[in-house]
């Protein structure tokens, strides 16, 4: 119901913004300020302390395939954090720089798994 | 009618919060504390088969979470679809890139922690073709008929247990 709503009132903002006359320097939105703006620095910090934990994996994990899972989950950590420095900039262009790296993370995944397992490292 | 007697009461809280902004502060809050539970695991279990589940749920629970904020955020259908795109992708990826790994990793033998007691896939997979016989039993029955010679029926792809100096398991 609520998401209903949620995606009229979304419709009905684009057409505004895509009206001519719209007052928009570049693409995207203001900056946000106040408290969200302090909670995206915040969330930001979060996914660098995540991401500082996953390299540490990276770094030390016994296996290749240690290795791997933590590349996987590097990667996808900063699809998340593409996300929040779009908000944090106030242009969603950085949406689909999140896209290609959703992309490209499974296909290296896959490429890895296969490799590892044509290779047949023993341990 | 709402009578503000003070600028820091609640209700001048909420009326200041737009409701947009606070689903979307609940969305990014919930993805980051996912996203750092996903890392500590990572880093504090004990094999690669219990990192792997921890970092492909919890991530990808995570991300998705502060993907979809980052949706919400714009009021914009076009972005929401995007972000909807990324944790769509990332959702039916997840699962498989982490079969493959935990496929790979089971095939070149990397040990399981030593307390975990149950491999179901033991017996299962042919060494040569890399297929999924269909069950442990068929499987031994196939081998000694093939080889001649009896198995004892508690073989693992990493050993039989009392090989290892493990207590023997007696029937």
């Amino acid at each position: 119901m609520s998401a209903g709503l949620m995606i009229i009132e979304a419709a009905g903002s684009m057409a505004i913004a895509a009206a001519p006359g719209a007052e928009h320097a570049g693409s995207g939105v203001e900056p946000p300020t106040g408290y969200f703006g302090r909670l995206l620095g915040v969330v930001i910090v979060a996914l660098c302390v995540a991401m500082g934990a996953t390299a540490f994996r990276l770094v030390k994990g016994p296996s290749l395939a240690d290795r791997v899972v933590a590349l996987d989950l590097l990667a996808s950590f900063i699809v998340g954090a593409i996300g929040v420095f779009s908000m944090q900039t106030g242009r969603f262009e950085f949406v689909s720089v999140a896209i290609v790296m959703a992309l490209i993370l499974f296909v290296g995944t896959a490429a890895f798994a296969l490799y590892l397992e044509k290779s047949g490292r023993r341990q | 009618m709402i009578e503000i007697t003070s600028p820091l009461t609640l209700s001048a809280i909420l009326l200041e919060i737009r409701f947009n902004e606070l689903v979307t502060s609940a969305l990014l809050v919930v993805g980051a504390g996912f996203c750092i539970l996903a890392s500590i695991g990572l880093a504090r279990m004990p094999d690669l088969y219990m990192r792997m589940q921890t970092a492909t749920k919890a991530g990808t629970l995570g991300v998705g979470c502060v993907m979809l904020g980052v949706g919400l955020h714009y009021r914009s259908l076009d972005v929401l679809v995007q972000c909807l795109l990324v944790v769509g992708f990332l959702f039916l990826t997840a699962p498989i890139a982490s079969h493959l790994i935990a496929r790979a990793a089971y095939m070149v033998r990397i040990r399981p922690w030593e307390g975990s007691s149950l491999d179901e896939l033991a017996g299962c997979y042919d060494e040569e073709t890399h297929t999924l016989v269909s069950t442990p039993d068929a499987h031994r029955a196939d081998v000694e008929r093939h080889s001649g010679r009896e198995l004892h029926g508690d073989e693992t792809m990493f050993g039989r247990p009392s090989d290892d100096g493990g207590p023997p398991r007696t029937a």
